[in-house]
């Protein structure tokens, strides 16, 4: 029989399992309320086959470092209990007890316990594994409960509360590895993001941002005549929201972020989902572009996806063309792409571009038919199209 | 007291109840269990103030489609235990029973017993609040079971298991949402890549494609110079990359193998590129590779983007919105359309031959073009043209 008081704790021990799964600094705890449900103060949850830097990892509890690279370094080969396990092969989910093992007299005359384990005082052994060598994502993950020489043995009833603990490990572990995998997949397009020469915003349906990449933050931070503002939503939250700093702007700027969190399909879209902002540092707007990305959910309190993309676009940026990627892929002169990059800046006439990087008209001639063939193109819008299309998406 | 088989239940439940973070379909399975633990067939985790047309949810085991709607149209103003359970505001992870909540003489008095329950073989409630609405992005949830008026009374031990429960199933829930805002958050990020004009691909460390834009998707599928192989089933990504031309596909190798050992906070972006022969014979596509910064260190689980991929067809036309550039500059429809044409590649005098119109008339409206947009060269304004030339 069991006291209420013993399947609470049994119900705390398992809480603690899962709240290592979604915060895994906290494995250290969990082993240790493992180690403590049978009343022990040593446990250990760990990859016996693969070391951390392969994948692996070990959380000991009650049991020091130096303790456990003296095992890997020197007493692997003399491990009783894990020669044992291998001999015998262990099933999955059922824990096994030292004495099922190795025999008590065998054990303690080994070399293994006199010289090693004696001195932490673990005499007694109750483990399972949690996952085999058939789970893909993990490899074999092993849970063990350690006891002293003076300590009660480890009994049916120790087994069968580690066998349901192995179940929720193994079931932990899972749900540790999904969200880490979910949540490095979306860290790893948000990178893919950085990399883009576009500036781009996503909003969510509150019209709140909720991304921001590279080149837009780059272009934000100036707050020139477009940037972000922090607003109290919904719920209390704390919210950013574009905007642009003249008012009849901004106005604009609103009802077209309206129209493309809420399109109404009765209504025209005003702006053609696109508007443009004055700067005060320089001659030429900005163009501010948003379309819409997927469907509106009902779970709006709870949902804080992007349904938005805005695009701001600096139409007369300067382009850097990457130098090596034109010798290398066009196999360009240096010449050249000094010349390729002065066509993309834009503006002047060939005999002005000659005037002033002191060459004959003629000379750059040549160095543009050379860009010409090269890049199998015929005239200069063309041979900017290539250009731009180089210097990436946006 | 519990004897060791309550235990084995109890775990079992409590595993069903984490399993459903994962696979949100089991939760019913859970709710079953849950309702098992007590001995019953009856139980309901649900948002009490939130429908589930607005973000809420009910998942009942053993309560039928009709109950579930006669509830929420006719009876919910005579449910005095909801009632009673919002007046003495309960706090999370709190449980009460029946008698807690009304007394036996006033619910068997009520129309809402008389009704409804009787109906439905309910006298006895054990029920508590998994979420109280107060703290955190979760709505007001709570989960309830239910006993026939032939069973015996809940009492503490009801309570005290209910309890435990409810603390597992607020976890659950929790690591459910974080999974599903992930995983929204994933699919909306990588619709917006589907907005850009130009290919982007994300491959993972062994050279998979693991992403392909809509832009990157349309020259792969024209198979001109470069195509994508789709991978076994079982293998994770859409397929890997392959290119038409023997030589060209032996530097995609190398380039890819080179990229996969980079250290993406030392190489500059874009070193890694080549340009692929077309067997049409137009212009060769180009190929940029870049790393990304590593994001994770578990060797296991390694379906993230290792690298980024640009592929650009120097031969395909950019799309202009012409209503912008009509909004935007104030430019005429033959200015639009004298526009696109200069996309297009050609000279004045390809294009008049091709629309019918003398050479002066096209240099007026290209005069008119500079003017409008602030440009002075076909160059600088095949520039401005491209920029509003977004997937959009």
């Amino acid at each position: 029989m069991l006291a209420a008081a013993d399947m609470a704790q049994f119900s705390a021990v398992v809480e603690t399992i899962y709240d290592a799964a979604v915060n895994p600094s906290q494995w250290p705890g969990a082993v240790q309320a493992i180690a403590e449900l049978h009343g022990r103060d040593k446990a250990m949850l760990f990859t016996p086959t693969s070391a951390p830097a392969e994948g692996g990892f070990v959380f000991p509890h009650g049991i020091p470092q130096e303790f456990l690279v003296e095992w890997a370094t020197r007493y692997i080969e003399h491990d009783l209990w894990m020669q044992a396990g291998i001999r015998r092969g262990t099933v999955l989910g059922e824990p096994v007890i030292d004495s099922d093992l190795v025999a008590d007299h065998e054990f303690e005359s080994s070399r293994f316990y006199r010289e090693f384990l004696s001195r932490m005082d673990i005499r007694r052994l109750c483990s399972g594994l949690v996952f085999d060598a058939t789970a893909k994502l993990l490899p074999n993950t092993v849970c063990a409960i350690y006891g002293g020489r003076g300590d009660r043995v480890f009994d049916d009833r120790n087994r069968q509360l580690h066998a349901l603990t192995l179940r929720h490990l193994s079931c932990a572990l899972g749900t540790m590895l999904h969200l880490r995998d979910a949540e490095l997949r979306l860290a790893s397009t948000l990178a893919a993001m950085d990399r883009l020469s576009a500036a781009i915003v996503l909003l969510d349906q509150q019209g709140a941002v909720v991304h921001v990449n590279a080149m837009a933050r780059e272009l934000l931070a100036r707050n020139d005549g477009l940037g972000l503002a922090r607003t109290t939503g919904s719920g209390a939250r704390l919210i950013d929201r574009l905007e642009a700093v003249r008012s009849s702007e901004q106005h604009q700027l609103a009802c077209c972020i309206a129209d493309v969190i809420s399109p109404d399909p009765l209504r025209a879209p005003l702006f053609s989902h696109g508007v443009s902002v004055t700067r005060n540092h320089a001659l030429t707007p900005l163009l501010v572009r948003m379309a819409p990305l997927s469907e509106r959910s009902e779970l709006a309190h709870v949902d804080r996806r992007a349904i938005a993309i805005v695009f701001i676009i600096d139409p007369h940026r300067r382009l850097l063309l990457a130098a090596r990627t034109l010798e290398r892929l066009y196999s360009a002169t240096p010449a050249e792409t000094r010349l390729a990059q002065v066509l993309l800046d834009g503006g002047d006439k060939l005999q002005t571009i000659a005037d002033r990087l002191g060459l004959s008209e003629n000379t750059i001639k040549t160095q543009l038919r050379g860009l010409f063939e090269k890049t199998r193109t015929n005239r200069q819008a063309e041979l900017i199209q290539l250009l731009i299309g180089l210097s990436g998406p946006g | 007291m519990f004897d060791a088989r309550v235990l084995d239940q109890f775990s079992g439940a409590v595993e069903c109840i984490y399993q459903a973070a994962l696979d949100p379909g089991r939760w019913p399975v859970a709710v079953e269990r849950v309702a098992n633990l007590h001995g019953s067939d009856k139980a309901l985790l649900f948002t009490p103030v939130l429908a589930p047309d607005r973000g809420g949810f009910a998942f009942p085991h053993g309560i039928s489609q009709t109950a579930m709607l006669d509830w929420g149209t006719r009876y919910i103003d005579h449910d005095l235990w909801t009632q009673a359970g919002m007046t003495r505001n309960l706090t999370a992870g709190e449980a009460v029973i029946d008698t807690d909540l009304v007394p036996d003489s006033l619910l068997l008095e009520s129309r809402f017993f008389r009704e409804f329950l009787i109906h439905h073989d309910i006298r006895r409630l054990c029920t508590g609040m998994v979420f109280d609405g107060r703290a955190g992005e979760m709505p007001m949830t709570g989960c309830s079971v239910y006993g026939p008026p032939k069973a015996e009374p809940f009492g503490e031990r009801n309570r005290q298991l209910h309890r435990l429960t409810l603390n597992h199933m607020s976890r659950s829930l929790g690591t459910m949402l974080r999974l599903r805002d992930t995983e929204l958050r994933l699919a909306s990020t990588l619709a917006a890549l589907d907005r850009l004009d130009g290919g982007v691909l994300l491959l993972d460390r062994s050279g998979a494609v693991l992403f392909a834009n809509v832009a990157a998707r349309q020259i792969l599928d024209a198979a001109d110079g470069l195509s994508l192989r789709r991978g076994s089933p079982l293998v994770p990504g859409e397929g890997r990359l392959h290119a038409f031309n023997g030589q060209d596909n032996e530097r995609l190798r190398r380039e890819l193998t080179a990229i996969a050992d980079s250290d993406p906070t030392r190489v500059p972006h874009f070193n890694h590129g080549l340009k692929l022969l077309r067997p049409s014979g137009r212009r060769e596509l180009v190929l940029q590779l870049a790393p990304l910064a590593e994001t994770g260190e578990l060797a296991h689980a390694d379906r993230h983007a290792h690298s980024i991929a640009f592929l650009s067809d120097p031969d395909r036309a950019a799309a202009m919105d012409g209503a912008l550039m009509e909004r935007l500059y104030g430019v005429t429809r033959a200015e639009v359309r004298l526009a696109r044409e200069l996309l297009g590649g050609d000279g004045l005098p390809e294009i008049a031959r091709r629309l019918g119109l003398s050479n002066n008339t096209l240099k007026t409206q290209l005069q008119s073009l500079f003017a409008k947009t602030r440009t002075h060269r076909q160059a600088d304004l095949v520039r401005l043209l491209m920029s509003l030339s977004l997937h959009t």
